[in-house]
Formats: C-alpha cells, sequence, structure tokens
C-alpha cells in the first residue's frame, strides 16, 4: 500500500479554497464597500489578482524545497536565528488570527443565532472541533478539507442565485466608483487580502504532496476558485443592497440569506442552511490555522507530542478570542493583525525567494 | 494525561448540565404574528409603566409622541392539529394586546413585562402602520426591526389609514390565525402580479439608497373581515407623501418591469363596445441623459395584454384589435405620465431615476447634486417623458 | 466522549510487527492486554497441560499406550477404545471420541477389513505402511509417532489404530460433525439473486465459494487461531487481483490475535480492526457466498471462521455499509434509486430527531409559521421540554428494538403490537409526549432499519443520541458540531489502510461510480482503484445491438400465414 501520507493535487486546491471560504465572508462585503463603494468589485479583482502573485510565489518556493515546509526552509534560507524568528512570527500571526476569527464567529452565532448562549460557548465547541483532530498524519487534514469543500460551497450558491432578480443594475454602476481615490481603490483591494491572506497555510502542506511540482498549479486553481467565491458574493451582495444599505449592517451575507424566499416553502427561511454550512466553512479555515501553529510549533522544537501543543494552543486561542471587549474593538484588532498578514503572503515569500536564489539555498529534489 | 482528560470531560459535561440558555419551548413563547402601531390618543398617555426609564418622560426630551402598538399572538391551544373539522363553533384563535410606549422597543418592553411568555418575533408577518406615523417618518420605527436578529426580512410592511389597530383585527373565518391570512394576502397579490414585491428587507433597501424612493402597500379593512390593497404610499425620503389608486399599482409595476402582469383596464371603442385588458406581461427600458447640465428620462414601457371581456358588442376581429391597441395606448401615455407628474409635484422619485443618473453619469451627480436633497429639487422640474406600447396577445377561448 | 486520536496506518503495521516480534518470541505480550503487561507480566495463554507433560514416543508395547491414553480419556462418556486382532492374529486397537467420528464408517471400512485383511507375505514391511498402503482405502490417512500428536487428533475427531509391537500408529479421518443444511440467510435477505448463506462448517462455506470461483487463482489459505479452541481461520483471496501489501497486513493481523477461544467472526473482527474505540465497522461481515465472491474480486480479503456463518471482508469503507449484493443483481437505474432511499434513510435516522429538537426549542422561525402554531397545539399540555420527550421516546424504541430481537418469534408479534400501542396511541392520549413527536420518532427509527448492514446502523443509532443532546444544548450550533464531530471521526479512520470515506474523500471519480450511484456495468470497467488491485480490468466492451430489424415480427407473419 502507498504512503498514506500523501495529498493529491485535487485536495492540495481543495486546502486553498477551504481555507480562503471562511469566517470573513459574512462581513466582507461590508468592509470593501466602506472603502471603496461601487468599486468594490473591480477592487476585489484587484485584490484577488495581487494575492494570486502571493500563491504563486509561495508554491514556487514550495517547489524550490520539496521536501521541507516553510519553517524548515525558512530556517535554511535565513540562518537559523532570523528563520526561527520569522517562523515565531508566522506562528504566532495565525494563532492571533485563529483567535480573532474564532471571536468573530462566536460574535456572529451570539448576535444571529444563540443570543443569550455565553459567547465563550461557541468559542469553546468550534475550538474543541479543531484540536480533537489528529495532525499526527497530514492526509486526514487533506480529507477532511477534501469533504467539505463542497458542503460549504453548494450552499453559498442556494443563496446566491435566487437573490439575482433582486440586483439592481444601479447599485453596481459606476464599476469604478465615486470619487474613489487610487488610496481607497488601494485600501480597498487590502481588505480582500487581508480576508484571504490566510492561504500560507499551504507553505506547510506542499511537501506532503505526491507530486509537489504540481503545486503551482493546483495552488493557483484552489485560489481562483476561492477567488471566484469571495468576488460573486461582494458582487451579488453590493447588488441587491446598494453601497448605503451595506453599510448599515454588520454581516450583509447574512442578511442575503435571510432575504431568500425559497419556494415550496419546507424551510420559511434558507439562513439556516447558510449558517449551518457556513460553520463547516468556518471550521475548516479555522483547522488550517490551527493546524499551521500546532505543526509549525512541533517542527520548530523537533517533536512528536502534538497533543501537547493542542492543549497549550487550545488555551492561548480561546484567551486571545476573550480579549477584545466588544464586536467593534475585535474588528479593529481584526484590521491590524491581517495588515500584517498582507505583508506575510505577499512581500515576505518573495523575499524568501529572492534570497534563496542569491543565496543558491535548495532543497533536495525527489 | 488522564488526569487532564478527567478535568476536560467534567469541564465539558457542566457545560451540558448548566446549558440550554437559548432552549424556549413553543409553549414559552409568545408568538408574534402581527404589529399595529398607532399613534396614541392623548388621555391613554398615562398608562406607560416605567418599564424602560424613569418617571417624567422619555428622555431626550423632545421626543413626545406616544405609540400604541396592538400586537396578535397565536392561542396554540385553539387551534386544532391537523386537518379542520367542520361544524364545529369557530373560536377566537388570536389573541389581541394592546401596550403604550415613546418608541417601538419601549412598547414591546412594557408589553413583555405584562406577559409570562418571551415575546418572539420569529414568524412576525405583517406589520401595519398608521398613516398618520409614515406620514411624520418612519426611520424610528425601522431600527429597532432591522436590530432585532429574530425579525424576519420577508415580513410585510403596510399602511393603514384607518387605525391600524383595526386592520390587525381583521378576523377571517377560513384562516386559523388571522395575521397569518393578512400576509398570505399580501404575497398572493405578488404572484398575481397586483404588489411590487416590496417586503422589509426591499423596503428598507430603497428607503436608504440615494435617489431612490420607497413605496408600501395601503391595505383597508373590509368588512372586518378581509383587507383590500387599495394603494401604494410613496415616499420622499423618510416621509410618506401621497398615494395612488389600486390601478396606480399597476403603472408602477409596468414602470418598474416586474412581472407577472396583473391588473386589468376597462376600455371603450368608437362602435360603444367595452373591452377589458388584462395584462400578463411588462417590460421597461430606462434612458436616462444628462445634456448641457441638465438631466433627462425616457421610459419606454411595452405592455403585452389579453382580451378578458367583451360586452355590449360581439364583433371582435383583427381591426377592432389595433383600434384597441391604439386606444390603449393613447389612455395609458395619459394617465401614465399624469400619474408620473403628481410623483415629480411630490418630489418622490420612487421610479429610481436619481440612482440611474447617479450610475450613469456620477461626474455629474457629484459636481451638481450630491445630495438627496438637491436631486428632489431637479427632480421636481425635470423632463421625464413615460411611452407605453401596449399589444394584445391573444382573447381567451372565443374568437369574436 | 471519545478523543479521535489516530495512529494511521503506517503506526499501526509497525505495532502490529513488534507484536508479532514479541508473540513469537514467547515474550509475553498480548495486543489485547498491552497496557496490562507494564505493570504485572500476564503470561501468554499456555498450551494444553497434559501435551506438554506427554511428549513420549509411542512405545511398541500396546498395554503401555492404552494406559497412557486411558489416563486422559477414559473419564469421558463418549470415549471409545475397541480391541481387536489385526488379521486374525496381532493384538490391536482403535481408539476414538464416538460423538465425533461416524460408527458405521469405522465397522464398515476399518474394523472390518483389518479383521479378515491377508497378512503381510513380506516381514521385512512395516505393518502400518502396508494397511494404508494395501488394506484400507481412506484418503485422509497419517501415520504418526508422538503420543502428543495422538491425543490431539483424538480430540479433535480421529480414529486411531495401534498396533502390538509398532512404533506407529495410524490416523484415520472418520471425522463426522453435525451441520444444519443451507439456507437463505436471515440477516441479509433478497428479493432477487442467490438464496444460499453460509453454515458454521467451514468447509461447507469454502466449498460454497469454490464452486462459484473455479480457477486456480482463487487461494484459500489456513491457519489455526486460539489457544484452546484451534478455530480453523481461513485467508480467501485472488491471487492475481489482492494488493500484496494487503495480504501481508492481513495475515500479520491474524497471526498476532492471541486468545485462548475464538467463539465466531466477530472476536477476530475486533483483533483486526484498526480502531478498536470506534463505533463505526471497519470490517464487513456477511453470510451470503455471493456477496463474498464479490467482493474477492474487487481485490478484498474474506476471511472465514470456522463455527461462524459470518464471513469477514477487508478492507471496509463506509460505501460499503449501505450496499447489498442485490444491487448488482438488479438494472442499474433501480439499484441507484434504492440507494439514494438507503442513503436518505440512513442521514435521517442519523439527523432527523435532533434537528427537529433544533427547530422546535431553538429556532421556530425556520419553519413556516402555519406549522409552528399547529406544533404549539399539539405539545398543549405536554409538561415536558422537546429534548426530554425526544430522549424518552427514542429510548424507548431502542428497548423495543431489543426486545423484539431477542424474543422468541411467537412472543414477538405480541410484543411489538403492544409496543406500538403503548408508545404510539396511549402516550400522546396521556398527554406524555406531543404526536408530532411520535411522528418524528417513528421516521428516525424506520430510516436506521432501512440499512442494509446492521452494525452500521446502530452506529447510527448510537451517535443519534450525542447530537440529541448536543442540539437540546446548543441549538443549531450543537447540531453542526455534532455532525462535524462524526464527520470528523469518519473522515480520520481508516481499514487496513484505506481512507474510511472513500470514495467521498479522498475523492475517486472511477470509485464514485459505485456509491450512492450504481452505473451501468460498462461504466464500471476497472476494479475500485482504493483497493490497489493489481489486475485492474474487470470489464470488455458492451455488446452492440446487431438487429437490424424486428426478426421476430416476420416469423410471426410466416406463422399466421400457414
Amino acid at each position: 500500500m502507498k504512503h498514506s501520507d500523501s495529498i493529491s493535487s485535487i485536495q492540495f486546491a481543495s486546502i486553498v479554497t477551504g481555507t480562503m471560504v471562511g469566517i470573513s465572508l459574512l462581513g466582507l462585503p461590508r468592509f470593501v464597500v466602506q472603502e471603496v463603494g461601487n468599486a468594490a468589485p473591480i477592487a476585489s479583482l484587484f485584490g484577488i489578482l495581487c494575492s494570486l502573485v502571493g500563491v504563486v510565489v509561495v508554491t514556487m518556493l514550495g517547489k524550490k524545497f520539496p521536501k521541507q515546509t516553510i519553517i524548515s526552509y525558512n530556517k535554511i534560507v535565513l540562518g537559523k536565528f532570523l528563520g526561527n524568528f520569522f517562523n515565531i512570527i508566522l506562528i504566532v500571526f495565525f494563532l492571533l488570527l485563529m483567535g480573532l476569527e474564532t471571536r468573530q464567529f462566536a460574535e456572529v452565532m451570539v448576535g444571529a443565532l444563540l443570543p443569550s448562549t455565553p459567547i465563550q460557548v461557541s468559542i469553546f465547541l468550534i475550538i474543541f472541533l479543531c484540536s480533537v483532530i489528529s495532525f499526527q498524519n497530514v492526509s486526514s487534514f487533506a480529507f477532511i478539507h477534501f469533504f467539505y469543500l463542497p458542503l460549504s460551497i453548494i450552499p453559498l450558491f442556494l443563496v446566491l442565485i435566487p437573490s439575482f432578480r433582486d440586483i439592481e443594475i444601479y447599485h453596481l454602476l459606476p464599476i469604478f466608483g465615486h470619487n474613489v481615490s487610487i488610496n481607497d481603490f488601494l485600501n480597498g483591494s487590502l481588505r480582500i487580502g487581508q480576508a484571504i491572506s490566510n492561504f500560507l497555510v499551504i507553505a506547510m502542506i506542499i511537501p506532503y504532496m505526491k507530486n509537489p511540482n504540481k503545486s503551482v498549479k493546483s495552488g493557483v486553481w484552489g485560489f481562483l476558485l476561492g477567488g471566484l467565491i469571495v468576488f460573486s458574493l461582494i458582487t451579488i451582495t453590493l447588488g441587491v443592497f446598494g453601497e448605503v444599505t451595506i453599510l448599515e449592517m454588520f454581516w450583509p451575507a447574512l442578511v442575503l440569506g435571510r432575504m431568500v424566499q425559497v419556494p415550496g416553502e419546507v424551510l420559511a427561511r434558507i439562513d439556516a442552511i447558510l449558517i449551518i454550512s457556513w460553520i463547516f466553512a468556518v471550521f475548516t479555515s479555522l483547522l488550517s490555522y490551527f493546524f499551521f501553529s500546532v505543526r509549525g510549533i512541533a517542527e520548530m522544537l523537533n517533536t512528536e507530542k502534538h497533543r501537547v501543543i493542542k492543549i497549550i494552543g487550545f488555551l492561548a486561542v480561546f484567551c486571545i478570542a476573550l480579549i477584545p471587549q466588544n464586536i467593534y474593538e475585535m474588528y479593529d484588532y481584526i484590521l491590524k493583525i491581517t495588515t500584517v498578514g498582507v505583508l506575510l503572503i505577499i512581500p515576505y515569500p518573495l523575499l524568501i525567494l529572492m534570497i534563496a536564489k542569491l543565496r543558491k539555498k535548495k532543497g533536495d529534489t525527489i | 494525561m488522564k488526569k487532564l482528560f478527567i478535568i476536560i470531560f467534567f469541564c465539558i459535561s457542566s457545560l451540558f448540565l448548566t446549558g440550554c440558555w437559548d432552549r424556549y419551548e413553543l409553549e414559552e413563547r409568545a408568538n408574534i404574528l402581527g404589529l399595529a402601531v398607532d399613534i396614541a390618543e392623548e388621555e391613554e398617555g398615562n398608562s406607560v409603566p416605567n418599564v424602560t426609564h424613569e418617571e417624567g418622560g422619555y428622555p431626550g426630551n423632545d421626543k413626545d409622541t406616544l405609540y400604541k402598538v396592538t400586537a396578535q399572538l397565536a392561542i396554540p391551544g385553539k387551534i386544532k392539529l391537523g386537518p379542520e373539522k367542520g361544524g364545529e363553533e369557530s373560536q377566537k384563535t388570536a389573541w389581541v394586546l394592546e401596550s403604550y410606549g415613546y418608541t417601538m422597543k419601549d412598547a414591546m418592553a412594557n408589553l413583555q413585562q405584562q406577559l409570562a411568555e418571551k415575546i418572539y418575533y420569529g414568524h412576525l408577518q405583517i406589520i401595519v402602520v398608521n398613516k398618520k406615523i409614515v406620514e411624520e417618518d418612519i426611520t424610528d420605527i425601522n431600527d429597532f426591526l432591522k436590530r432585532e436578529y429574530e425579525v424576519r426580512r420577508t415580513a410585510w410592511m403596510v399602511v393603514s389609514e384607518e387605525a391600524a389597530s383595526n386592520i390587525i383585527q381583521a378576523a377571517p373565518p377560513l384562516e386559523t390565525v388571522p395575521s397569518l391570512y393578512l400576509s398570505n394576502t399580501l404575497d398572493n397579490s405578488v404572484r398575481l402580479g397586483k404588489l411590487p414585491r416590496e417586503f422589509f428587507g426591499k423596503f428598507w433597501v430603497d428607503l436608504s439608497d440615494i435617489g431612490v424612493d420607497a413605496v408600501l402597500p395601503i391595505v383597508k379593512n373590509i368588512d372586518n373581515d378581509r383587507i383590500m390593497v387599495s394603494g401604494l404610499a410613496y415616499f420622499k425620503g423618510d416621509k410618506m407623501v401621497g398615494r395612488t389608486n389600486p390601478l396606480q399599482i399597476g403603472q408602477y409595476l409596468a414602470v418598474k418591469g416586474q412581472n407577472p402582469g396583473g391588473y386589468s383596464v376597462a376600455i371603450a371603442t368608437e362602435d360603444g363596445a367595452n373591452y377589458m385588458v388584462e395584462s400578463y406581461e411588462r417590460n421597461s427600458k430606462f434612458k436616462v441623459k444628462v445634456t448641457n447640465g441638465k438631466p433627462s428620462a425616457f421610459i419606454n414601457v411595452e405592455i403585452n395584454g389579453m382580451i378578458e371581456e367583451e360586452t355590449q358588442s360581439n364583433n371582435l376581429s383583427e381591426e377592432k384589435l389595433y383600434e384597441i391597441e391604439q386606444k390603449l395606448c393613447e389612455l395609458s401615455d395619459k394617465v401614465f405620465n399624469e400619474f408620473k407628474e403628481k410623483l415629480q409635484q411630490n418630489q418622490s422619485d420612487i421610479y429610481a431615476i436619481g440612482a440611474r443618473i447617479r450610475a450613469q453619469y456620477p461626474k455629474y451627480w457629484n459636481d451638481e447634486v450630491k445630495t438627496d436633497e438637491k436631486w428632489s429639487e431637479i427632480y421636481k422640474d425635470m423632463d421625464i417623458q413615460i411611452k407605453v406600447d401596449f399589444k394584445i396577445k391573444g382573447s381567451g377561448m372565443e374568437w369574436k | 466522549m471519545e478523543i479521535v486520536y489516530d495512529y494511521g496506518y503506517l503506526s499501526h503495521t509497525t505495532h502490529a510487527i513488534s507484536k508479532t516480534i514479541a508473540w513469537k518470541e514467547g515474550m509475553n505480550m498480548s495486543p489485547f492486554f498491552k497496557k496490562r503487561t507494564k505493570k504485572n507480566k500476564v503470561p501468554t495463554i499456555p498450551e494444553s497441560k497434559i501435551l506438554e507433560n506427554s511428549t513420549k514416543i509411542i512405545s511398541p508395547k500396546l498395554e503401555d499406550n492404552i494406559y497412557e491414553i486411558n489416563k486422559i480419556f477414559q473419564k469421558n462418556m463418549d470415549f471409545l477404545i475397541r480391541k481387536f486382532n489385526l488379521f486374525g492374529k496381532t493384538p490391536a486397537v482403535l481408539i476414538c471420541l464416538k460423538s465425533l467420528v461416524s460408527t458405521e464408517k469405522i465397522d464398515r471400512d476399518i474394523i472390518k477389513l483389518l479383521q479378515e485383511g491377508e497378512p503381510l507375505s513380506d516381514p521385512s514391511q512395516q505393518v502400518t505402511q502396508y494397511i494404508i498402503n494395501n488394506i484400507l482405502y481412506f484418503s485422509d490417512v497419517k501415520e504418526v509417532s508422538e503420543l502428543s500428536s495422538f491425543i490431539k487428533a483424538i480430540s479433535s475427531g480421529k480414529a486411531l489404530i495401534l498396533i502390538e509391537g509398532e512404533e506407529y500408529g495410524i490416523e484415520l479421518d472418520v471425522v463426522e460433525k453435525e451441520k444444519r443444511s443451507i439456507e437463505e440467510p436471515a440477516t441479509e435477505r433478497v428479493v432477487r439473486g442467490p438464496r444460499d448463506g453460509f453454515i458454521e462448517q467451514i468447509m461447507t462455506n469454502i466449498s460454497l465459494l469454490r464452486y462459484r470461483l473455479p480457477v486456480p487463482e482463487f487461494q484459500i489459505e489456513e491457519t489455526e487461531v486460539g489457544k484452546r479452541t484451534r478455530t480453523k481461520v481461513a485467508i480467501c483471496y485472488m491471487d492475481d487481483i489482492v494488493s500484496e501489501d494487503l495480504l501481508k497486513e492481513v495475515k500479520m493481523r491474524i497471526d498476532a490475535i492471541n486468545i485462548d477461544s475464538i467463539l465466531d467472526a466477530g472476536y477476530i473482527e475486533q483483533f483486526i480492526q484498526d480502531r478498536p474505540n470506534s463505533p463505526f465497522p471497519q470490517v464487513q461481515n456477511t453470510e451470503r457466498p455471493d456477496k463474498v465472491i464479490g467482493n474477492i474480486l474487487e481485490g478484498r480479503v474474506a476471511i472465514l471462521i470456522d463455527g461462524s456463518p459470518f464471513a469477514l471482508i477487508v478492507p471496509a469503507t463506509f460505501n460499503q455499509f449501505y450496499q447489498t449484493s442485490e444491487d448488482y443483481y438488479e438494472r442499474w437505474i433501480i439499484s441507484s434509486f434504492v440507494r439514494i432511499v438507503r442513503m436518505a434513510a440512513l442521514i435521517f435516522s442519523l439527523t432527523f430527531s435532533s434537528f427537529y429538537i433544533t427547530v422546535l426549542s431553538f429556532h421556530p422561525e425556520l419553519i413556516p409559521a402555519n406549522f409552528v402554531v399547529a406544533a404549539a397545539s399539539g405539545r398543549q399540555g405536554v409538561p415536558f421540554p422537546v429534548i426530554f420527550e425526544v430522549l424518552v421516546m427514542e429510548f424507548a424504541m431502542e428497548i423495543l428494538r431489543e426486545a423484539t430481537v431477542r424474543m422468541p418469534q411467537q412472543v414477538g408479534g405480541a410484543l411489538s403490537i403492544v409496543g406500538v400501542l403503548v408508545v404510539g396511541q396511549a402516550a400522546v392520549q396521556a398527554g406524555f409526549v406531543s404526536p408530532i413527536t411520535v411522528v418524528i420518532i417513528a421516521l428516525s427509527t424506520i430510516g436506521s432499519f432501512a440499512t442494509p448492514s446492521y452494525n452500521a446502523a446502530t452506529a447510527f443509532r448510537m451517535l443519534r443520541f450525542l447530537l440529541i443532546i448536543l442540539a437540546g444544548t446548543f441549538g443549531l450550533l450543537g447540531l453542526a458540531v455534532g455532525i462535524m464531530l462524526v464527520l470528523n471521526h469518519m473522515l480520520s479512520l481508516r481499514s487496513f489502510g484505506i481512507p474510511y470515506m472513500t470514495p467521498f474523500s479522498p475523492g475517486n471519480i472511477k470509485s464514485l461510480k459505485d456509491s450512492i450511484f450504481r452505473a451501468p456495468f460498462y461504466w464500471l470497467k476497472e476494479r475500485p482503484a482504493e483497493n490497489h488491485v493489481r489486475d485492474a480490468q474487470r470489464i470488455g466492451k458492451k455488446v452492440k445491438d446487431t438487429t437490424k430489424n424486428n426478426f421476430l415480427d416476420n416469423n410471426g407473419g410466416d406463422f399466421d400465414e400457414t
């Protein structure tokens, strides 16, 4: 039998998509529209294309070091001290991101589903789900991503497609917005980059692929699928609500789900399906973050005791999730943290790639 | 390691033991199906308890309108499970409660103070608002409904010219829960092409959009057991500024190009024959232009109709059909433009002409118009033309 | 709650290897009591003491041998010792256990021939060899010289002949075990398909397999498991299809079993499955030979156990537990439809009752207002919360099911009537549960009965309670979390290294054609890839329709004219 820890290209692509499509979807249209107004679709397209550079660079690095994860080749390229320094930054980034996104998830739960359930319960449940999964072999992680992808995407489109008839063209025009300066436009694109900066997780997975040379291609495909979802969600939400109404709400995509009427009237409201599938999407994203952190720490410390690290990581994430005082503060933190994330997905891998070229470092080929 | 698991296990099980924070059984929920909002009479003001504020009125003192909120709750026990059995005396199946407050939430908080069950808005079907409130300002009522996560965005908001509580008390003999009947009336009107899809969600979008004004259906209580859609209330900003008659709803729908068509119109030919023509398909095209800093709009409406009735005559033919078409086009051009002028006078841009100009001429909008108020001024005097192209496609089962 | 842990296929192999090595070296390591061995060493299950003590060689003196054997067996009521004179002169003795042998055979085919036979003419020839070669016409004959193997043979139902002055005895296979006739398996009935099922005797079962698969590639290897029961275990596979690694792994896991008794296939199943603490079955069992053959031809390995009418099939993925062999006998559209129904029933049985709780107690906004009003009326007078109502009813259903399974058939009918009456009608009238709850519970219970595999259905029925509690505590969030817990566990399960959720994840389009949807045969050209078969080709080209016109019609016309 084959080595079970090998990930096929399709699974790899689904990890990219599954990680990108997550918590931020519900609130994302609002934050982009806040910066650029009607130009949100164009700005998001631009943001997606910019991040695509990041995907290509990260996967190219993976091709260059087909047997090492980002933790290892950081050390090779930058030297042990500097490499470890950046490794810590990466891991801390993902832990913080996971904590805050968990909190965001919990805020949606409290705000739109279970108002009197303590926020700690939602936080606990979702982290608990992530931490009972074994990280010992990478293939289980890939299987989970692959399995949940259709479960989280199909219901999303079930909500989006019926809302087509409520789109008003005058909500989408003019496509470059009203008085949008270059600065605003870049800010809007930055928001997209912030929301999807999490695909860096793949740098941890490439060495486990059956054929790491295919990582660029399948990474780009997975990213484009995720980008398509983000783009169509933003466009349709903007088309239905218009820029003014979007700014009135926290989670435009959720409200969109509440406006959809299903024929047949089996379920009076379709948003329950949206929320369940969204919980699936949230879970896959959080799992990716946790996977990166736990395996990253284990690799840095050169240990196999994932379970101990998971318990410590669990507590850390739980505490981080409880830091923000209210929902406005939480979004402040998220915007700040993810700005660092954008630096980590595009300039940082480029830097590593260039240094690796200059220092002529190369990983073992297969 | 083992001890740690035991600790975790106890933590989890304690979660289950103290859990069920959001569990309210159906009988523990006061299931509000319909709400009616009126302005309270003077002497009723004394009955506002101090639930949300201290003695001496509502804070922010300039707020002195007192709302009377009438809520309709379903009484579970009275409604039989399963198909209705005939012969039984119809019982009162809904419970109508009244509450007073300075705002919506104030009134609802007062109501909750009187009830054993938790007030639950998840099945709120219809909100009837008195015309007096709508003419003043609708935003204050909206905010609570938007913020409350339980309220569904597919519920209806309607305007009543009489007391709103009258509407909600209309109890049809057919339906077990009156509010459901009311909202079904409205839902089916949409399917029959008699009402625009202006439920909460759409209404709120139109209300806050720039360059668009909203509409709401107006209903009337008939014989205390049903309601009639008697027109549309159109807005200027947050205020209602006028109303239409039922046929003008058809005009609105035609200009918006919403399908299916539903309204019938009567027309007479030269030889004294009367025909009833129903529209079944409507399409519209908007052309907006800005020439020399002056906006103008041209709307081309295409209506396809069917002859439904012929009275005082029995000689329908192809020539006749063209004659009827001709007449219909003339008539429609006239009434559509009349209605449009009325709208312009009232500065109510329900056809979203402003939004279209803003979308297609952003430079003009940002330089000249900028605000909604300024747009209303421009809109009042702008040149809008509506051209109606009426086509008759069939005449039912009869040749003649 | 079971915490999902995973040592994966590779680490399990190494475990198994270390276990086998340990066992072979005689280090006291049983795979089952691994943890306990760390503290106080539990010895391996000992061989029979009698056998260990009597490793003597048969002595030429008949009386000595008889004395030794009598010492062990004489208390037994079925012990038979028959003295006679070989060829009318040499004293000899036949020893056997009456209960296991056919006495008719002994009388007619052994004693008669030996008494009346021609004595050997050449005195240099060995008597036993002469008897085997010239006198007896048995196919399964052995010469033995050790007393211990003698005793072993007697206990397994063989007849022995000892002759005065000879150092060898003769072992003859005259076993005649009681067996039932071949019947249609009760647990796996089919509407269309073969009606024979396995029985307890392994040889009969093997013959059922052999005549269906008369090719030399079909191999049946035998081993023995169980220190005391010495149960025969047969490993069946297709030599040119099965993956060598899989076969090696199966043999290794079976060899590593260290237990005194094997009473049913279930013993073996529990020792060789990958994760013993999972609610899901990771080994398939069946009573149907056609199903075994089908699986063997798909590259899987079947394990037959003497004394059990169930064959085990490994590896098993979740995909196999909602399929039946009948799916392939019926036309593909119908089979696909039936499979979709089964899948729906399975999902129903898992989630329906918990979804009901969620909707009624937490999120009534999800269902139409009309239904909410009606459901609220139905609950009028019911004093308990919905979750309690559902839990009590589900539990009552489980009791009812268990009771009817164990009841004699005559009582079973009466019980189910009482059960339906009490649980349904009376409970509603007493205001104990609401009528809608009864409908929901009935649907979810029936759903679990529609699954062809009993053990998979039981797993889902059990997990249903987890979902009910989660949904009753955290509403929709709890339901989603519960479903994810179950799914994540299933996704990280492996059966003999093969991911449990194949072909759904990891995706495999070729195998997906035979999952929820059973594609027509000419689509299923290859054997399932997840079994890493060596010969993948299965079906050739589609048979073409060569008829150009309706030839029957012409004949019919001719017939009319004459």
